[in-house]
């Protein structure tokens, strides 16, 4: 657990910092662990928000290596994601791609606002790169 | 010709969507299908599931009512529920059409089932609620 002043109500507020979600730099790195449905998306959904709203995030960085399974609530999940660091000028990247969830990533056009990348480090490379 | 068939009573909440895959898979197991068909049909029941409890009974209480047909390598699914209906069922089936937006849906449910199965049919009615029918074969290279 964690203490983080909360600007909007003036109190400590706390949030378990799992080691699922890693702030490194600017940069929120989430390895996702379940599959990517309606019932997960909202659990995964606050625990990314909490962490936006409380670290300097600029761009995020989902590891799909351990998801079998994504639906359209997923893709709900990463587009909410953009239009919060959008104005930052941030980006998404994505990697541990497998062939079912990148059917799923290229039919609903996802590719449009997150860049697929070999590697973690490869995604935080390109974005060091070009934002700097 | 080999034949089952399953039905299924299941109280309406976002935990029995992964049960409702699961459920699928094991079912679909003798006819030996392919990852992709295997991934192509729980994406499929899975948009299908998550309507009933978001739209269906705007995540209230409810029973969804499923059920799966074999014939031969034919996959048959009903997903039914009791709950609002579709008012506008052309308009619901458009790519990115939403009336969750704020829920942060993205509208490409009926996309998916219609992409992924060989048949998609679906009846509503408006207080009443929602019968999705899809099917799809199974092997048909075999």
């Amino acid at each position: 657990m964690k203490n983080i002043y909360d600007v909007t109500t003036g109190k400590e507020k706390n949030y378990e910092c799992k080691d699922d979600l890693v702030v490194k730099d600017e940069t929120l790195i989430v390895y996702l662990k379940e599959d990517l449905d309606h019932h997960n998306a909202e659990k995964i959904r606050e625990k990314i928000d909490d962490v936006i709203e409380f670290e300097n995030t600029r761009n995020i960085v989902f590891d799909f290596t351990n998801v079998s399974f994504m639906d359209s609530s997923g893709i709900g999940v990463i587009m909410g994601r953009y239009k919060k660091i959008y104005y930052m000028r941030g980006e998404i990247a994505v990697v541990g791609i497998n062939s079912i969830i990148d059917k799923i990533f290229t039919m609903s056009g996802l590719y449009r606002i997150a860049t697929k990348y070999d590697s973690i480090s490869e995604a935080i490379k390109d974005f060091e790169e070009c934002q700097n | 010709m080999y034949r089952n068939k399953i039905k299924m009573e299941i109280d309406s909440n976002s935990y029995n969507e992964g049960f409702a895959r699961m459920a699928t898979v094991a079912f679909l197991a003798p006819l030996d299908p392919t990852l992709d068909e295997i991934a192509d049909i729980k994406t499929a029941i899975s948009e299908a599931i998550t309507n009933c409890v978001i739209h269906g009974y705007e995540g209230g209480e409810g029973i969804i009512y499923m059920n799966m047909y074999i014939e031969d390598n034919k996959f048959s699914v009903e997903i039914i529920d009791n709950g609002v209906g579709i008012e506008d069922i052309d308009k619901a089936m458009e790519p990115m059409y939403t009336t969750k937006r704020d829920a942060e849906r993205s509208g490409m449910g009926f996309c998916f089932m219609e992409a992924f199965m060989d048949e998609l049919k679906v009846d509503s009615s408006v207080g009443k609620g929602t019968t999705i029918f899809m099917n799809k074969y199974i092997n048909k290279m075999g």
